[in-house]
C-alpha cells in the first residue's frame, strides 16, 4: 500500500493539499456528514479540522489526496476482485 | 464487532473497553473475528492471530461512514449510509451461510468496488458521490489476517 505520511511531510506540501482539499469539500452537498472514529462531522467541522491540520483534518486530507492519486494512477479502474 | 477502537483496543457500549492486547486478547482464540472498528487490524488484529485467533477481518485505517443527517431518523433510507453498510455486512452474513473467510471478504470488497463505481457514475446523488473518497479509503485498508480458507 502507498503511504504518505503527513506527520511527516514539507510543511509547504502540506499546506498545498489542504488547499485542494477545503476547494474539494467546500463544494461537496451540505447534505453529508462523515462519522470517523467515535465522532460525526459536517462539512464545516470537515472544513474546520483540515484548515487546522489536527488529526481528524489530516485523516481527511489523506482521504481526499490518496483517493485523487489512486484516480490519477488509474488504480482505481485495475481493481478486480 | 461493532464499536469505536484504535490499535490496541475495540470498545463497546459507551467506550468501554471491551479487549485490549496485552490484556484479554486471548479471549478471540479459536475464533473468526470481523471487527468494524479503527485501525484494529494494524495492531491487536495481528496480535490476536498470533496468539491463536483463528482469522481476523478488519481495517488497518480508520474506518468511515458516510451518511446524509437529513436521513437520521429514517437510517433504513439513508441511499449513502447503506452503500458503506451493506457490503460491511456481508462479511458475518456470508460467513454465516457457511463461506469462507476468503469468499466472504471477496463478496465484501466487490460489493463495495460495485458501490464505488456507481458512487462515481452520474447515476448517484451528489451526496453519494461526495463520500465515495471514504468508500475508497474502507475498501483499501479493510484486510484478513490468519486462515483465510476456514469456515465456521
Amino acid at each position: 500500500m502507498d503511504e504518505l505520511n503527513l506527520h511527516d511531510i514539507d510543511p509547504e506540501l502540506l499546506e498545498e493539499m489542504k488547499k485542494i482539499v477545503v476547494a474539494r469539500i467546500r463544494t461537496s452537498s451540505d447534505d453529508l456528514a462523515i462519522t470517523i472514529g467515535d465522532k460525526n462531522y459536517n462539512k464545516e467541522q470537515i472544513l474546520e479540522s483540515v484548515e487546522k491540520g489536527d488529526e481528524i483534518g489530516l485523516e481527511i486530507i489523506d482521504t481526499q489526496m490518496e483517493f485523487l492519486r489512486d484516480m490519477a494512477s488509474g488504480r482505481i479502474y485495475q481493481e478486480n476482485v | 464487532m461493532n464499536g469505536h477502537g484504535n490499535e490496541n483496543c475495540i470498545a463497546g457500549d459507551k467506550d468501554k473497553i471491551i479487549l485490549e492486547s496485552g490484556v484479554n486478547e486471548t479471549l478471540l482464540n479459536d475464533k473468526i473475528v470481523y471487527v468494524r472498528s479503527c485501525n484494529v487490524a494494524a495492531g491487536l488484529g495481528v496480535i490476536c492471530v498470533r496468539n491463536g485467533t483463528i482469522a481476523f477481518i478488519g481495517y488497518v485505517k480508520k474506518y468511515s461512514l458516510g451518511y446524509t443527517p437529513s436521513s437520521m431518523f429514517h437510517p433504513l433510507k439513508d441511499k449513502v449510509a447503506k452503500l458503506f453498510l451493506e457490503p460491511s455486512n456481508l462479511i458475518p452474513i456470508s460467513l454465516i451461510k457457511g463461506n469462507s473467510v476468503k469468499d466472504s471478504y471477496r463478496k465484501s470488497q466487490a460489493a463495495l468496488l460495485k458501490n464505488f463505481i456507481f458512487m462515481l457514475s452520474t447515476r448517484a446523488t451528489k451526496e453519494q458521490r461526495d463520500a465515495a473518497p471514504s468508500l475508497w479509503r474502507n475498501r483499501k485498508y479493510q484486510v484478513v489476517l490468519g486462515n483465510e480458507n476456514v469456515t465456521m
